[in-house]
């Protein structure tokens, strides 16, 4: 193998490894930072909150309210430990495999999950939880942004696709060889 | 999925994102137009309208940018529609298309939202719009910048090889 040609691989692999690292720790802190958003209304309310059946279900309810909203960090948290687990194998070397490529895909799905609970899923959902769906269930919450955002999840996704069943045929020939 | 059959989806997705892209700068930049006018010909009293204008323009100028680099994405389809599916075009286009997706997001959460502070005389705490989520689509965006990277590279190196055999 050529050294000139191999060396930028080998750095972009050594990125790749710090990558994953960088993904694991932002999932982390994601999922934090998302639980906390979770607990803090919960633990404000908590003095006013009667003791007993009541006072928990109550509790319960405001927790509930609060994971909805939540729930798009959640997703995306899970987008970057997918990812990571994807760097993790370019930097192992393992570039063109299926299960490589898989995780792409999946990363592209995770964001437009992710968008879609953050513009209409969570937004609809609470307002029925946490406000009983006064007025309208239909809860649309987007800025122009968020549309390219939906359109950058889908065609990674569709890369993500491409570039699996691409790897699906070089696993076949190299089979084959 | 067969190599035909994959490379006929990645022609269908282009054929689409190509039909897509134009109509997303428009449903960003027809809103922006309608501002710009109202702000010139309908001024609200007491209103700077070149003040108004630069926080409008400012206001969509990150998704200008990530609708403006998604079109990257119908090179990287274009070299798979051609079956070349590990090719160094196609890593090189992606990982264009990943820097503007950061580009435009550190606009989105810090460049806009200061310039526009600035304009409208806000202090720093009500500029910054640094949430969890964007911070984490910004991880995102990094790593997919690693993945068109590397795609690049391996290609680049697979290429080599291919070249020293012949």
């Amino acid at each position: 193998m050529n050294t000139a040609i191999a060396a930028p691989l080998a750095r972009a692999q050594q990125l790749a490894q710090a990558s994953s690292v960088i993904a694991v720790v932002a999932a982390i802190m994601l999922a934090i930072t998302a639980a906390l958003d979770v607990a803090a209304p919960g633990l404000s309310a908590l003095p006013e909150l009667t003791p007993g059946l009541e006072g928990t279900l109550a509790l319960l309810h405001i927790l509930g309210a609060q994971a909805i909203l939540a729930l798009p960090s959640f997703i995306l948290a899970g987008v970057c430990l997918d990812l990571s687990r994807v760097l993790r194998a370019y930097a192992a070397g393992h570039i063109f495999t299926r299960r490589a490529s898989a995780g792409v895909r999946k990363a592209g799905e995770g964001i437009l999950w992710a968008m879609a609970f953050k513009c209409l899923l969570s937004p609809s959902l609470y307002s029925v939880v946490a406000e009983h769906a006064r007025g309208n269930v239909f809860n649309l919450r987007f800025e122009t942004f968020d549309l390219g955002l939906i359109a950058l999840g889908f065609f990674i996704m569709v890369m993500g696709r491409v570039l699996q069943a691409a790897a699906a045929l070089k696993a076949e020939n190299d089979e084959i060889v | 999925m067969s190599k035909a059959s994959a490379s006929q989806t990645a022609k269908t997705m282009r054929q689409l994102s190509q039909a897509a892209i134009p109509i997303l700068i428009a449903a960003i930049a027809l809103p922006l137009i309608g501002q710009i006018y109202l702000a010139l010909f309908e001024p609200q009293p007491s209103a700077n309208a070149a003040a108004l204008i630069g926080a409008h323009v400012l206001r969509a100028l990150p998704a200008l940018i990530l609708a403006g680099s998604l079109f990257g994405l119908v090179r990287v389809l274009r070299e798979y529609e051609a079956g070349r599916f590990l090719s160094a075009e196609a890593g090189a286009a992606f990982k264009r298309v990943s820097a503007g997706a950061m580009i435009a997001l550190i606009a989105h959460v810090a460049a806009a939202p200061i310039l526009i502070g600035l304009i409208e005389g806000k202090n720093f705490n009500e500029m910054m719009q640094a949430d969890t989520f964007s911070l984490c689509i910004m991880v995102f965006c990094a790593a997919m910048l690693t993945v068109g990277a590397l795609l690049e590279d391996a290609a680049r190196v697979l290429k080599s090889e291919h070249d020293q055999i012949v």
